[in-house]
């Protein structure tokens, strides 16, 4: 880095640091002219502006520390070192005197507690705490009150890492992220079914073990702790209970009573910064009238409002596995409104336990209506449908017939732009029809594909002043078949809504890309790869190449990569994954991740690099175990892949374990006849004649047979 | 107290001799070390002849630099001395603790147990090494300030004496170092991943 350069950076840091967050960007933007390099560092500096840090706020070594309880005996323990330093005491790191491999936290409250009265309460409370038994909840062990009457707590030892900070360092997506939430609301609902209230909740309260643990620490400690030493000293209301600003509830600041659903709010907090990275209002003030303003009358933003703010949305994103785009679409709608409903001012109106928050969260995951939206009649609607898509299919193109929903949701939907309609209505028919891929609905998909011929010619009657969205749904039903394995009606429908596109919207890349690709799989598959070939580079050249960022880059790319080794042209397909695996980094053990690899893998296997292609493979499959789990048609694909690799190798035993699974999975979700499982059992009929051969023994019968592990 | 020096002596010849767990053992007596000295010479009247190491943190520190002498000239370079041994020797510490237990030898010695580094700030340790080499040629005194408050824990009020600025002045630089840290750190964990 120039110094120079880096003088310059610093001052305009500086001077920006002096205003308020929201005239930054056209602060900077003035500050910096036309350099748009010294722009982009800035704004990637100040993105981390004002973020008290776990890590680097705290030295890893402290010359100032000299404790002299280090090395002592508090109870039955041994003081080896602080832990951490708060507002109510000291935490240390302590053994047991009688076995050192027993290491624990202690907390030591460094005011004594004066009456009879408040020692017995003390007790008391330690008691209900010391009851609280769930995995999620650091025990609290023991405590007592030391030789100079302090008191102190002995408590379970979590090292961790806070929730946000795991999460984003994981890149969990949002539903892995909401899982992990609906555990710390499973652990908060015992302890308010104990009547304890955290009242301190706050990601570094809420720890993540290296082994992906949860954990949550200083459970009603608060409680504890100001019983013990408050008492009798009557004092301002806000100042009556150690609190965090950043996550105190209105009723908190306010001094007013504090009951389970104040719990309910900070976890709104908590749940937001998770989705979107930040909390929805700014607190930039220690002033309590300050404070209280912001956090009783400020109206929160929605998460996906917070995101659209957010100086750097690519960052947030990539540590959510996605794109900014998507990622706010996933937020807008249910998630915002179920933050929102945790954050209602009046605790009368927020979810009236963790609970309750908790199953609205599994309605989501579930995709069934969430009750943060329940009074939206058009909400409930679309919920529905979605969730019984078979009915749905059918009403839909019942309805489709004589054109009424489809133009009714239009309107709904108030866009006006035709291509945007397109869109929207490509993403809702899309989602209803998702249920007739095989990996989503089991066993059902005949009758998807009975309706399909019924209807699918129907579906497009009646629009046709509606070009784009014709387009669209043409498309969606072209890969409904395509799943399906009917590749000849696929083609036929993605055929027509390429010509579509072309004719109506031809200036619409990213689309005329998406639908060309669409085609081009279809025509690989039929084996018309001259055709595929020219489709998939006009799509790749319509993003941007297989640098592109756009969403659709990395299919295209590996596509057509695939493509190129099935007519030869091997370098040029190495030259494009690598190009594209250069661009994404190190691995991620992410469903694009495999893709990539998947197709660097079958690469390998048509040049000929036998051992290679099945260490790739291997690695596949386990993101793919990961991502997908067992019983899914990419995990059931990559073992196929896998089986015959080894066949060519000459190692039956490895090929016979991984494609009786893959035949047994693929018969599950696919079908005995469908184009797929045939394969698979004709590789595996191969291994079984190969091994027969060698070893003539009793015959081993086709499955079913215990089911093989894979490799 | 003979007792003591005679270990010493002992555990520095056989980390001179190749025994790197050696030094695994001196760091609990360099840091009571290094403690007492800071101590000494963060006293107000720090007297020139405070700037003295003992004995062994000044081997210690001409075994790892391979120098041959030390002399300080200010408190800025004493401190800046002792935070620097101290980042060596973490530094040294977990890259060798994490080399050794992805091989399978035996558990080497965890600086948790020796002066209370859990093993999940290791990388964060590293990275801030890693990122304070950039930092320190474009801006030579932002790096230290790191060093003196992120290996050693001086606050920020003892950092502007030491610098001889005001302590608004540190607060500002310590609030770019930490969002240049923040940002350093975040592009590391993701490269590692």
């Amino acid at each position: 880095m120039d110094a120079q350069r880096w003088q310059r950076i610093k001052t305009i840091l500086d001077e920006a640091s002096g205003q308020p967050r929201d005239v930054w960007p056209a602060f900077v933007a003035a500050a910096c002219g036309d350099d748009d390099e010294l722009r982009k560092e800035v704004h990637s500096l100040l993105a981390y502006h004002g973020q008290e840090p776990e890590i680097v706020g705290r030295p890893v070594f402290d010359v100032n520390t000299e404790d002299p309880r280090i090395g002592t005996r508090i109870g039955n323990y041994r003081i080896l070192r602080q832990l951490g330093r708060g507002g109510m005491g000291v935490v240390y790191l302590a053994t047991r005197e009688e076995d050192f491999s027993q290491r624990v936290a202690i907390k030591l409250i460094q005011r004594g507690l004066g009456s009879a009265e408040r020692i017995a309460r003390f007790h008391e409370e330690r008691q209900i705490l010391a009851d609280l038994d769930h995995p999620a909840i650091a025990r609290l062990f023991d405590g007592g009150t030391t030789d100079d009457d302090l008191p102190f707590l002995v408590m379970e030892l979590v090292e961790g890492k806070p929730i946000d900070a795991y999460c984003d360092n994981q890149r969990l997506d949002v539903h892995r992220r909401l899982e992990l939430f609906r555990q710390v609301l499973s652990a908060i609902q015992t302890s308010h079914r104990h009547l304890v209230v955290h009242r301190d909740l706050k990601p570094s309260n809420i720890l993540v073990t290296a082994e992906g643990h949860l954990k949550l620490i200083d459970f009603g400690i608060a409680k504890l702790l100001s019983s013990a030493s408050e008492a009798s000293r009557p004092t301002a209301p806000q100042h009556r209970q150690p609190m965090s600003p950043g996550y105190a509830s209105p009723e908190q600041v306010r001094g007013e009573r504090i009951t389970t659903t104040s719990d309910v709010y900070t976890l709104g907090l908590v749940l937001c910064e998770l989705l979107c990275g930040s909390k929805p209002y700014r607190i930039d003030t220690v002033d309590a009238a300050e404070l209280q303003r912001v956090i009783c009358d400020t109206a929160p933003e929605p998460p996906s409002q917070v995101l659209a703010n957010d100086l750097d949305p690519h960052r947030l994103a990539d540590m959510r596995a996605t794109t900014p785009e998507k990622l706010r679409r996933q937020l807008a709608g249910e998630l915002d409104a179920i933050v929102l409903e945790s954050l209602a001012k009046d605790p009368e109106s927020r979810y009236r336990s963790a609970e309750e928050m908790s199953d609205d969260l599994g309605r989501y995951l579930a995709g069934l209506p969430v009750r943060a939206l329940s009074d939206s009649f058009a909400y409930r609607t679309k919920k529905f449908i979605q969730r019984r898509p078979m009915t749905l299919l059918a009403t839909l193109l019942a309805l489709v017939a004589f054109a009424g929903i489809l133009s009714s949701f239009i309107q709904r939907s108030q866009v006006l732009d035709q291509r945007a309609r397109a869109e929207a209505v490509e993403d809702f028919v899309g989602t209803l029809f998702r249920a007739s891929d095989p990996d989503r609905a089991e066993g059902e998909e005949l009758t998807v594909r009975e309706l399909l011929d019924r209807g699918g010619d129907d579906l497009k009657a009646g629009l046709d002043d509606q070009p784009l969205v014709r387009a669209a749904l043409t498309a969606v039903v072209g890969r409904v078949y395509q799943n399906l394995g009917n590749w000849e009606k696929a083609e036929t429908h993605l055929t027509e809504a390429l010509a579509l596109q072309r004719r109506f919207d031809p200036g619409d890349d990213a689309t005329v890309a998406r639908r060309a690709n669409d085609l081009a799989v279809v025509l690989r598959l039929r084996g018309k790869l001259a055709e595929a070939e020219l489709l998939y580079r006009e799509a790749l050249d319509r993003i941007g190449g297989c640098r592109s960022r756009h969403p659709d880059s990395l299919y295209i790319t590996s596509n057509l990569a695939l493509l190129l080794t099935d007519t030869g042209k091997l370098e040029e397909a190495e030259a494009l994954i690598s190009c594209r695996l250069e661009n994404r980094g190190p691995r991620p053990q992410d469903a694009e991740t495999a893709t990539v690899l998947n197709k660097l893998a079958v690469l390998r296997y048509r040049q000929g690099r036998l051992e290679e292609a099945a260490a790739l493979f291997r690695e596949v499959l386990v993101i793919r175990l990961g991502v997908n789990g067992r019983e899914h048609t990419r995990f059931a694909a990559t073992l196929n892949n896998l089986g015959k690799v080894y066949l060519d190798m000459g190692e039956y035993e490895g090929a016979e374990d991984a494609l009786r699974l893959a035949v047994e999975i693929r018969r599950k979700l696919l079908g005995d006849e469908h184009p797929h499982t045939v394969n698979s059992k004709g590789h595996l009929a191969a291994v079984l004649a190969e091994l027969e051969r060698r070893n003539p023994s009793p015959p081993s019968p086709l499955p079913p047979r215990a089911p093989a592990r894979p490799p | 107290m003979d007792k003591v020096r005679s270990d010493v002596t002992a555990l520095l010849d056989r980390w001179s001799g190749g025994d790197r767990d050696a030094l695994g053992e001196l760091i609990p007596l360099i840091f009571d070390d290094v403690r007492e000295l800071a101590r000494r010479a963060l006293a107000k009247e720090s007297p020139a002849h405070t700037l003295q190491p003992t004995a062994l943190v000044s081997e210690v520190y001409l075994r790892l630099e391979g120098r041959r002498s030390v002399q300080w000239q200010s408190r800025q370079q004493f401190f800046g001395f002792l935070a620097q041994l101290i980042r060596r020797i973490l530094v040294d510490h977990a890259r060798r603790h994490h080399r050794r237990k992805r091989g399978s030898g035996r558990k080497p010695l965890s600086l948790d147990d020796v002066i209370g580094l859990a093993e999940i700030r290791h990388p964060e340790l590293l990275a801030v090494d890693a990122a304070l080499v950039d930092l320190a040629k474009a801006d030579p005194t932002l790096s230290q300030i790191v060093e003196l408050r992120f290996f050693i824990g001086l606050t920020l009020r003892q950092i502007a004496s030491i610098l001889e600025v005001s302590v608004s002045t540190v607060n500002r630089e310590w609030a770019t170092a930490r969002m240049w840290l923040m940002r350093e750190l975040d592009h590391s964990a993701e490269t590692n991943r």
